[in-house]
């Protein structure tokens, strides 16, 4: 078997080194963009939370209002009332796609 | 703990701190066999790095296979996914492209390295804290002695009988 020079060992033992050093910065980026990514995911989820919990009654609200106040002028009542039944179950269906996934665990 | 102890308790807790233990574990094997792919430390680290993160990602649906396996069927994969954009968008071999020297890439070496790497994480923390500052820092003897608080002498035998270690072990390792 060929016999290791002196020079080729303490090559190879940096190259270990600097391997090694190369690894564990690979560890710090992996968990850096893990860490990054549960926050932004975390984030989202409180946004969406908030978004179901304010957002989509006010929303309703909005549309109550702006239906009622124009069956109230115009008194068109049956066009309006359809149309404001398919506002408002639009919006009940997107309350409900809102919250199907949420759990307060995972947030 | 076992690989599929941390995978469970990183499932359950929704914790990634755990995943770190499975990154060190596992990143050698995959860096080297990305690197025997790619050829190209940087852009291999770049994979591992990604390889990891997808990991992560679909961890829920590994199923109990060696995790280092799993993990490396991924590696490669993102690999080959590179070597073949690449090779679509040059139409030319990667070692020949203009500006990409590829870096001199052989087997035995890996194969040597990997030993070397183990042989290193083998020897005690003061022994690696030596040779960390002299091989890496560049430090000499007399530097590293006064670093460390030992005597000029205590450092020049340490780092001798270590490489007397490394030396054999690798030999070893080639014998077998």
């Amino acid at each position: 078997m060929e016999e290791m020079n002196e020079q080729r060992l303490d090559d190879l033992i940096k190259e270990a080194l600097q391997r090694d050093a190369l690894l564990a910065d690979i560890n710090r980026q992996v968990m850096g963009t893990l860490r990054r990514r549960r926050r932004g995911s975390t984030l989202r989820k409180w946004a969406r939370l908030l978004a179901v919990c304010f957002g989509i009654p006010l929303a309703a609200v909005a549309l109550v209002t702006i239906y009622y106040r124009l069956a109230e002028r115009f008194a068109w009542e049956l066009p309006i009332s359809l149309a404001m039944l398919i506002a408002t179950v639009s919006v009940m269906i997107l309350a409900m796609r809102g919250v199907e996934n949420f759990t307060p665990r995972e947030v | 703990m076992e690989d599929k102890e941390l995978v469970r308790r990183i499932l359950r807790d929704g914790e990634p701190r755990l995943y770190s233990e499975l990154v060190s574990r596992h990143s050698p094997q995959v860096f080297s066999r990305v690197v025997a792919l790619l050829k190209r430390e940087e852009l291999a680290a770049e994979v591992t790095q990604q390889t990891f993160i997808r990991a992560y990602e679909k961890l829920d649906t590994w199923r109990g296979a060696p995790f280092g396996a799993w993990v490396g069927a991924i590696a490669v994969r993102l690999s080959l996914n590179i070597l073949l954009g690449e090779k679509r968008r040059r139409m030319v071999p990667i070692e020949k492209a203009d500006g990409m020297e590829a870096e001199p890439y052989s087997d035995e070496h890996e194969r040597m390295l990997q030993q070397m790497e183990r042989a290193i994480a083998a020897l005690p923390q003061p022994d690696r804290d030596i040779i960390s500052l002299h091989y890496l820092q560049g430090m000499t003897a007399n530097a590293v002695a006064s670093h460390l608080g030992f005597a000029p002498g205590n450092v020049l035998v340490r780092l001798h009988r270590i490489r007397k270690r490394l030396k054999k072990e690798l030999e070893n390792g080639r014998d077998e």
